[in-house]
Order: structure tokens, then sequence, then C-alpha cells
């Protein structure tokens, strides 16, 4: 079965998520998307699967026109998607979660049955799970081979899996792809999603990028290699992308101590120490606990034992609004949960965190409010028709600036920065990059998160890397490459 | 196939029925200046009907009807913002009323004592259902049942099935007397609700609030004592309950056992109507009085052209599904 | 605790049966041995099989609000469909033979179609359930107090077996009763579309994405809790012998207590009808020893409230990681 995408646009609030984007899945071959985050890929397979409707534009499967109405009408023509956000069901039975779906009927459950095939795919993909487990008490490695079992026993014509691989590794990864050429020379089309590159060229035959909504070229995959295919999603030659390297002496006034950090289950040992106005990249594999280990120290998570200190002072257990009060903050991953108030406008989510300065009377002056966003708006120029515009309508690069002004207002000591540029496009990254380094450059002690190995080796001065919920290792300013921090986030076997 | 001839009137279609919507984007935006275009064309609509309507008598007794109603709502809406519910308003606003009476009071001078301990007995039971809310996070829904049968129980067991005290005159006069033709209840509830406006709208408690029900995993993040804010947010609702108890039984001039049924609902529905949204973190304290003032409006509109009272029950379920059903398209928009 | 938990599901069956269905069992143990201290005849047939009876009306009501609940969603208008099926069956039949089993399916079939209204509406308009069964039920009271103020209508006197008959010494209602809480139980545990309202209740965006046809499962949970509300009201109708325009007025809420006390989640996806069939049988019977003991109305309110918010802290307990 072939499937094209044809002109598809989709828009949401804020962003064009995709601008008329064209692409073609051949039955019998490999093709892969890629493209940086934000790039629209999850956007792309959701029209593809009926997940989303698009605004304009329509999908043809064998060249008949077609825009699913639901994902139902997908499924029923054979498109199959893994998608990147595990969609389980928690409190129900791995085999449940493998087989229910599609035509609910009054038909009786072979539960048995079920389980059998349950086990017998699962051991097939060499990752033997109890089909009588409830997915809630399964580890996100196991519920990721759990979809892909899931996509698997379904005669797909159009299979789809959106990172797949993101949270699993070595012989799971190998007998993932072995299983997908199988289904290629089956004559199955299959669109593989992923951000690890070698990955791509050791199974693609084509490659699709994407960048910013927009479709930039596909390309069989032979005549491509890792550094034109990151200069394609980048937009530029790679060495632009971040600013230079800035000139950082040692210094040696330690401002925030994390000693032997547990907070159970995700921190084991949590240790680094932050000096003053360094940043501090804090590496490892997605699960490894290191957004885990920023809430713990943030005071958003409890702590079973260890010791935080702030300027020598023992300040473990705190509130995040006692953290605040000392001069820590904390740009959390997830932008749209737990960074910012979507119902409210940019003035309000400016202030929020500093909202006492703003209180005359116990009443908020709201001139004064609006005074200051327009001055933080000019400052970290964010796109914004105006302090009282709703932070919804913004694009993923200017959320995150309005996050980092917020932040910036309280973090006299310690920014924390989670993941600061996902989601976010290559023009803002750079300007993300630049706050960062002035930031630092004024005295701010920087904690930087992130899973892009080049940024980190790129902006932070030291790197920490954690894995399985320790810190494995400090790696120095002339020790940080993609190798070492591989080698510590990984476990050298 | 599906809609394989539809070929590019799919995009046409999308824009000409997003350029429709334009306008009602615009109204949303301006939900209140809509309630009160809602309003007026009740009035005009209710007069043309039955001029009678707008007779100084029952534009007067619709104020009075509609004070404690109001100022339930207010506190309704401040518990819906935090993706709450209060069903046990009802049952406290009788369970106070009929504590009030066991005093028998008959001097004026006790009306504040009484008020003082309404408010005080209120603040409790709102800190109860506050406290397992957060600390035990037991659904609102159930922990306002649970509350409204326990209370229910509790003025049972006081006054043993017949309530018999009374309270004194000047009750009679804050309910049902008006002050140079406004009726004071109505002045009452105006001056809660300006307070309350400062509260929710200008205060930093009242930021908190919008976040808390808006964005419920930021709160504490961006340094907001959410659990607090919640309680306080119960409190404000009981006490708001057990003033408006008193005003009504002010009106009603007998205390029984069922003063206030159905003001759990009716102050839900009210807050609906008002465009304060169940699921948290959207609302305004204008729009919960202009709700409450719709409903109420409603109810007299029923009587007033001759339909059967028990039109109003029905004419009130189709309004709060409606109500519902256009703010939750809206919101989608 | 959750070792315990663990084991129960290593031991399989259908996962309905778990530590709280223990712990139900217990109660309801202890709570016949209290009667019996209070009065010894409690635990004779003859008064265990007159709770068992009476017990039906709240058991139809409360299987039906065990799906809503399932599903993350709840039916605040059982009581008004159980108050309508008792005036239009009461009042439709008005002492003719002829006409009562054509009635009753009509009832039931009423009951039915008041579900689906609210399923279509909940999920075509995406309009929270508490709020559309809450505009439902004052939608019906309306009506049903249009048609009459007063009890009203009449059935003949062999109709009455349904709710006072005996099979064996053994009440019809109550057999009825364990019949259908059994069938559901199966329906629930066994078929595809049984399982698809935990799947619609745990994660509906996953259901969504996998293919359940969502809409159809609301629209079919909210008419089978209409089905079984009007069941409730064709057994009142047997049992009073009239169409009573306010019997069912405490349902509403008294049907969402023994599916709280069963263990089914109101977040939706856990729990099931055996837990609930449970709970029924747990709260007549304390509901009867407190009447032994002379416990006044008032006091049993406050035992109910206590009751709910035991149930929930128990298992949210239960929950806790």
């Amino acid at each position: 079965m072939n499937v094209d995408v044809v002109a598809v646009s989709k828009q949401f609030p804020g962003t064009l998520a995709l601008d008329s984007v064209s692409m073609s899945i051949r039955a019998g071959e490999i093709h892969a998307l890629i493209g940086e985050n934000g790039a629209g890929k999850s956007t792309l397979i959701k029209v593809i699967g009926g997940a989303i409707t698009p605004d304009s534009g329509h999908v043809s499967i064998d060249g008949v026109h077609q825009n699913f109405a639901t994902p139902r009408h997908a499924l029923k023509a054979g498109i199959h998607i893994i998608h990147q956000e595990l969609m389980m069901f928690p409190q129900l039975s791995v085999a449940e979660n493998i087989f229910l779906g599609n035509e609910p009927q009054l038909k009786i459950v072979r539960r048995k049955q079920w389980e059998e095939k349950a086990l017998s795919l699962l051991e097939s993909l060499g990752h033997p799970v109890n089909p009588r487990t409830l997915v809630e008490n399964l580890s996100v490695a196991d519920q990721q081979m759990i979809e892909i079992a899931r996509a698997l026993s379904q005669e797909a014509q159009v299979l789809i899996l959106d990172e797949p691989t993101s949270v699993i590794a070595g012989d799971e990864v190998e007998m993932l792809l072995n299983r997908c050429r199988e289904l290629r020379d089956s004559n199955v089309a299959i669109l593989y999603i992923s951000h690890r590159l070698e990955e791509i060229f050791e199974i693609s035959d084509k490659i699709t990028v994407l960048k910013d909504g927009k479709h930039v070229v596909t390309r069989p995959t032979r005549e491509l290699n890792q550094y034109s295919l990151t200069e394609l999603m980048v937009g530029r030659p790679v060495k632009d992308r971040f600013p230079p390297k800035r000139e950082f002496g040692e210094p040696d006034r330690v401002i925030l101590e994390v000693r032997n950090l547990v907070s159970p289950p995700h921190v084991l040992d949590g240790n680094f120490e932050l000096k003053e106005g360094e940043i501090l990249g804090l590496g490892g594999l997605v699960g490894a606990g290191r957004s885990e280990l920023a809430e713990a120290v943030f005071g958003a998570r409890k702590v079973k034992s260890g010791t935080v200190k702030l300027y020598g002072n023992e300040v473990t257990g705190s509130l995040p609004i006692e953290m605040i009060k000392r001069g820590v903050g904390f740009v959390s991953e997830d932008r749209q949960t737990t960074g910012l108030l979507k119902l409210l406008d940019i003035a309000s989510n400016i202030t929020v965190a500093t909202l006492e300065q703003f209180c005359k009377r116990n009443l908020i002056d709201r001139h004064k409010e609006r005074t200051v966003a327009r001055e933080e708006i000019e400052r970290f120029s964010i796109a914004a028709p105006g302090p009282e515009a709703p932070v919804a309508t913004l694009s993923g690069g200017n959320q995150q600036k309005t996050l980092l002004s917020r932040w910036s207002r309280v973090a006299k000591l310690v920014l924390i920065l989670d993941e600061p540029t996902r989601g976010v496009d290559v023009g803002a990254k750079t300007e993300i990059y630049r706050i960062i380094y002035s930031l630092a450059n004024a005295g701010v002690s920087i904690l930087l998160i992130s899973s892009e190995m080049t940024e980190l080796i790129a902006i932070a001065d030291r790197v920490a890397v954690m894995r399985e919920g320790r810190i494995t290792g400090l790696l120095e300013r002339d020790q940080v490459s993609e190798n070492s921090i591989l080698r510590l986030a990984m476990g050298t076997r | 196939m599906i809609g394989n001839t539809q070929g590019n009137n799919g995009h046409s279609t999308a824009v000409g029925f997003s350029s429709v919507l334009e306008p009602l984007k615009l109204f949303s935006k301006y939900r209140e200046f809509g309630l009160v275009i809602f309003a007026l064309v009740l009035i005009v609509v209710a007069t043309s009907i039955q001029p009678r309507f707008l007779n100084p008598v029952n534009v007067r007794d619709l104020l009075i009807q509609a004070a404690p109603l109001l100022i339930v709502t207010l506190g309704q809406a401040f518990v819906i913002l935090v993706r709450g519910l209060d069903l046990s308003v009802a049952s406290l606003m009788a369970t106070v009323a009929v504590l009030a009476t066991e005093f028998n009071a008959e001097s004026n001078a006790m009306i504040l004592p009484i008020f003082l301990l309404a408010i005080v007995f209120s603040a409790t039971v709102g800190l109860i259902n506050g406290l397992l809310v957060t600390k035990r996070s037991v659904s609102p829904f159930l922990v306002t049942l649970a509350m409204m049968i326990m209370l229910q129980g509790l003025r049972f067991f006081i006054t043993q099935g017949a309530p018999g005290g009374s309270l004194p005159s000047g009750f009679r006069v804050l309910g049902n007397g008006t002050l140079i033709g406004i009726p004071i209840n109505l002045l009452v509830a105006l001056a809660l609700a300006y307070l309350l406006y400062l509260l929710l709208h200008r205060s930093k408690f009242g930021r908190g609030v919008f976040i808390v029900g808006g964005n419920p995993r930021s709160a504490d993040l961006v340094g907001i004592r959410s659990d607090r804010t919640t309680i306080w947010c119960y409190v404000i609702c009981s006490v708001l309950a057990g003033i408006g108890g008193l005003f009504l039984v002010g009106f009603v001039g007998t205390v029984d056992n069922w003063v206030g049924r159905g003001y759990e609902l009716d102050s839900i529905i009210a807050a609906v109507i008002g465009g304060v949204v169940l699921s948290g973190g959207r609302g305004s304290i204008l729009g919960a009085l202009l709700g409450a003032f719709i409903l109420v409006l409603v109810f007299n509109v029923i009587i007033i052209v001759g339909l059967p009272v028990q039109g109003q029950l029905i004419v009130k379920g189709l309004v709060i599904i409606g109500a519902a059903a256009l703010y939750a398209n809206w919101v989608k928009n | 605790m959750k070792a315990v938990v663990v084991n129960f599901q290593r031991l399989g069956r259908a996962r309905q049966w778990n530590i709280s269905t223990i712990v139900l069992t217990v109660m309801i143990a202890l709570t016949i041995l209290i009667g019996t201290l209070v009065n010894s005849h409690f635990a004779s047939w003859g008064n265990l099989s007159n709770i068992l009876e009476q017990a039906a009306g709240l058991g139809f009501a409360s299987i039906g609000q065990t799906l809503t609940i399932l599903t993350g969603g709840i039916d605040l208008s059982i009581g008004m469909i159980i108050s309508a099926s008792t005036v239009f069956l009461a009042a439709t039949v008005d002492g003719r033979d002829s006409l009562v089993w054509p009635m009753v399916i009509a009832t039931l079939a009423m009951g039915t179609s008041i579900g689906i209204i609210n399923g279509v509406v909940i999920s075509r308009l995406k309009v929270h359930p508490l709020i559309v069964t809450l505009g439902m039920a004052a939608i019906l009271e309306g009506c049903i107090l249009l048609f009459t103020l007063k009890p009203t209508g009449s059935i003949p006197f062999w109709f009455e077996e349904f709710a006072w008959g005996r099979l064996n010494g053994i009440p019809i209602a109550a057999l009825s009763m364990f019949v259908a809480f059994i069938g559901v139980a199966l329906f629930l545990s066994r078929t595809g579309l049984g399982r698809s309202l935990y799947a619609y209740g745990d994660n509906i965006e996953a259901a969504r994405l996998r293919g359940i046809p969502v809409n159809r499962v609301c629209v079919f949970v909210y008419a089978t809790s209409g089905f079984f509300a009007a069941l409730a009201g064709v057994y009142f109708v047997s049992r009073t012998g009239i169409g009573d325009p306010r019997i069912g007025v405490p349902f509403t809420l008294t049907s969402i207590t023994p599916v709280i006390v069963g263990g089914t989640l109101l977040s939706g996806g856990k729990g099931g009808v055996i837990g609930t069939l449970f709970g029924v049988l747990l709260l007549s019977l304390i509901g009867n020893v407190l009447n032994h003991m002379n416990v006044s109305t008032s006091i049993q309110w406050v035992i109910q409230g206590l009751i709910i918010l035991a149930a929930v802290s128990f298992y949210l307990r239960k929950g806790d990681k």
C-alpha cells in the first residue's frame, strides 16, 4: 500500500505545525522521517493516522483521496502507529493492552489465548513480560516493547514508528530493526522516525527532512551522510549553530552542593557541585532521572535522604516557594503542562514567581506589572503583540523565552534549565544560548539538562552524567566529548 | 471510500466555517457582555408577553429572591475555579438556619453574634471539605456529597425532626426589606461581590486561584501554595453559603429543615451559565453574578408568563446543558 | 501491601476478585455478627431474605452507576429515571392485566432511550456527564411533576410477585438482582466491549487512538445505566403497587455509595460490579442493623457520610505506591 501526503497544513494556536507538507510512503520501503523537535513530525503522522484533521491538503491511499475522520478509519485501512507518547491503559493487563482495540464486540474474550499470543509476541522481540501484569507496574522500556508488540501483532499495511527507540537500547533495538526489515521484505510500507542518526542510516531506504513545519528534502539514504543530514535538519552549517565557546576561568566558590540525594524511584544517588557563574551540563539517556533530580533539588519532589546546600546552608526538602525566595529558578522540561500558565496572559506569566514585587497593600499593581512585562518582552525579544496577549498564542520559541524571562527574574543565584531548547526553532535556539551565556556571565550558576549531546558539548563548561538514577561521572572541560558522555550514560560493558 | 469526492473543498469549507465562527470568538472574549445582552433579551421578551413583568413590585421581588442565590453562587464559583464542586452548600444553608433558631433570640442585638457564629461554623465545614480534598485527595464530589448527608443528619439530630425556634425580627428586615427602594439583601450581595472581585481579580491570592485551577501541576513550581489556596476556596464557599442561608431565612420568614433545598444545583448551574468552567481556571465574579441573575430571571419569567412551576425544572435542565455545550465548543475553537 | 496485591493477581481469575472483595466479605460477616448480638433473630433466613429482597432496587440502580463511574463519568439522572419509570408504568397499566408486559417493555425502552440521549449529548457535545445528567434529571422531574404531583396508577395484584414472590423460599427480586450482577460482571470481564469500557475509563485518548469507537462506548454505558434505572423503577412499582413521582429522589446519590464502597474509583478504569454487589449487601445489612438498634435516621445519615469518606480513604491508601 502506498500513502501520499499532499500539501497538508495544520495550524495550532501560535504555530504553523505543518506548512503544505507533501511526501509519499511506498510499500516495501523503509522511509525515515527526521527533523528537530518541533519540526512537525508527530503532527504529520497524526494527520496520516486520522488523529488530527488537517486544515488543508489531504492524504491518499493508493491514489485514492482520503482524510481519515478518526483513528479508527485509518486503522481499518491498515495504518498502524506507534506513538511517541506511550498510549497505554495503565490499569489493564499487558495482554489486553496488546489486543484491545478496533472493534469492541460482544464476542467472548479468550483471555488465555490472548495471554499466550502476547507472551510469544514479546518473546519473539526478545523481551518477555508476564502478560497478566498490569501495565502501571511496568517500566517505560517494557511499555515501549508492548506498544511495538501491539503494532506488530496487527496485519499492518503501513507501519509508522514514532521514536520507538528513545527508551530502549542494545539488543532490543537490533531486534526491532530486524523485524522492520522483515516487514519491509513482505511489502509493508514503513515510516520510521528517530533522532538517532546511526539507526536511520542503518535501516532506511529513503530520508525525508522536515524543518519548522516545512518539507526540506526527500532523498535516498545512500546519497546522504550524517554531516549533510544534520545540516539539512538545522538549516545552516553545524558550526554556526552555537555561539562561540565562552572564556571561563576556574571558579572556586561553590554555590549549590548536592550530596547523595535520594528520591525514589527515579533518583538513587545525586551528586554534583555547581560553582559560581558556571554552566554545568547534565547528560544521560531519557529516563535516567535527570529531571527528577532537578525537581528534587528544587523541592518539587520528596527527598528521602541526602543533602542540598545553597551557599553552605542546608536547604534539603524546602518547598519550591522557599527555593524561589532564595534565588533559585527552575525552567521545567514540559513547557505545556508544568511551565506555562496557558490560560493567562504574557504579563502574568512573567511576573508570577515574583508577584510580591508588584503588590501594593495586597493588591496587584496591574500597571506596574504591564510596564515590567513590556520591558521584558523587549529585553528577551519576545515576538508578541503586547503584555496582555494570551501566552498560548505564542510560538514555542517565544513561549520558552517568556519562561526564561520569568525565571531569570527569580534566579539571582541558580537557574536550572531542563531541556530549554526542546521544540524550539533554530533561530530561537541561538537566542536562548545567548541568554544562557549572558546570565552565566552575570554570575548566575546554571544547571543545564539536555538530551542533545552537541548542545551539552558546545554550551556547558563541565558535564555531569547520570545513569539509572545515579550520577556516574563528571567530565571536566577538556574531557567532554560525545564518546565520553555516551560511555557514562550507557555504562561501559 | 470516505470523502474521495471532496477535492479541494475541504480547504475552502474549513476557512468558511472558521470565518462564521469569528464573531462568536469575539463574543466569547467578552463573555460577560454576551450575558448582559442575553439577560436584556429575556427581559424584553418577558415584557412583551406579560407587561406586568416590569412592574416595580415584580422587579423588587425578583431582586430580593435573587440575592441569596447570588451570594451562594459567588462561593460556588471559587470552588469550581479550583476544579472543585460543592454539593454541601444547600445542606449547610439549612443547617446554619436551624442552628440560628436554636438560640430563640428575641433581641436584634443578637443578629451580629448569630452571624459570627454562622460564619465560624461554616468556615469549619469548608475547612474540613478543603482538607479532605487536598490532603487526602478525595474527589470534591464525594467529599461534599458526604458532607451534605452528614450536615443533614446533624440538622435533624438537633431539631429532632421539627425546628421550633425563632429568629430576631431584624432578620426579616435583612432578608425582605429595602433601603431607598433597593433590597437590603441585594446591597449586601453586591458589596460582597465587590470584595470578592478585589480578592479574585486583583489580589495575589486570586491570581493563585486561577493558576491552581488552570495549571495544577505548575502551581507549586511557580511558588503558589496550591493546597492552601484550594482550602481557602472551600472555606470562602462555605462561609458564603452560611451567610446566604441566613439571608434566605430572612426572606422566607420561617425555618424548616429544607431551607435552601436545590441551591447546590442552582448555584452550580448559575456559575456554569456565567462562564465559570467546570474544568477550572476560567471564570469571573461578574460572570457568576450574571449567571445567577439570569437563572432567577428565567424562573421569574416562567411564572409571570403563566407557565406551570414545573416548567422551571425543564427549562433549568435545558439551559444548563445548552450553556455548558456552548462553552465547551467555544473553548475548543 | 503491594506484595499481597501482586500475589492475588498471580492467582489469576477475574481481577474483580481482589483484596477489597475479601475486606468487604469480612465487613459483611462482622455486620451480621453485630446484628446477631443486637437481635438474636437477625441472622435468621427470614430476616436476611427480607434484606436481600429490599436491596434489589438499590442493586439494579447501582449496576448502571458502576458502569458510568467505571468510564470516569457519573449518572445523576438515575433517581429521576426511576421515578419516571414508576409513574409511567403504573399510570399506563392502571390495573389492566393485558398491558403489564407491553408496558414493562416500554418502560425499559424509555429508560434506555433517556440514557441514550445522555450518552449522545456527553459524547457529541463534549459536555461533562455531571452537567448533562443533572440537566436531564431536572428535565425529567419537571415532566413527571407536570404529569402528576401525587402517587398514581395501579397494577394487577399478580405483578407484585416480582418484588414480593419467593421461589423455593428465595426472593425472586434478590435472585434477579444476583443474575443481573453476574451477567454484567461476565460481560465486563469477558467481552471486547466490556474490556473497552475499562480502556475508556483508563485513558480515553489512548482508546481513541486504538480505534475503539469511544462515542459508541459512551452511549452504550449511559443507555445501560438508563435501562437498569428503569428496571429498578419496575421493581418499585411491583413492590409498592403504585407510581410515585418522588420514590427515585434518594437513589441518585445512594446509587453512588455502594459503587464507591465496592472499590470502583471515581476517576474511572478500575473496579467492577462484583464489588458493587458487595457494597449493596453491606450497606443494606448495616441499615438493617441500625434499624434494629433503633438508631434515628439523622444518625444514619451521618453514618452514611462517614462510610463514603472511609471507603474512599481506604481505596486511596491502597492505591498509594
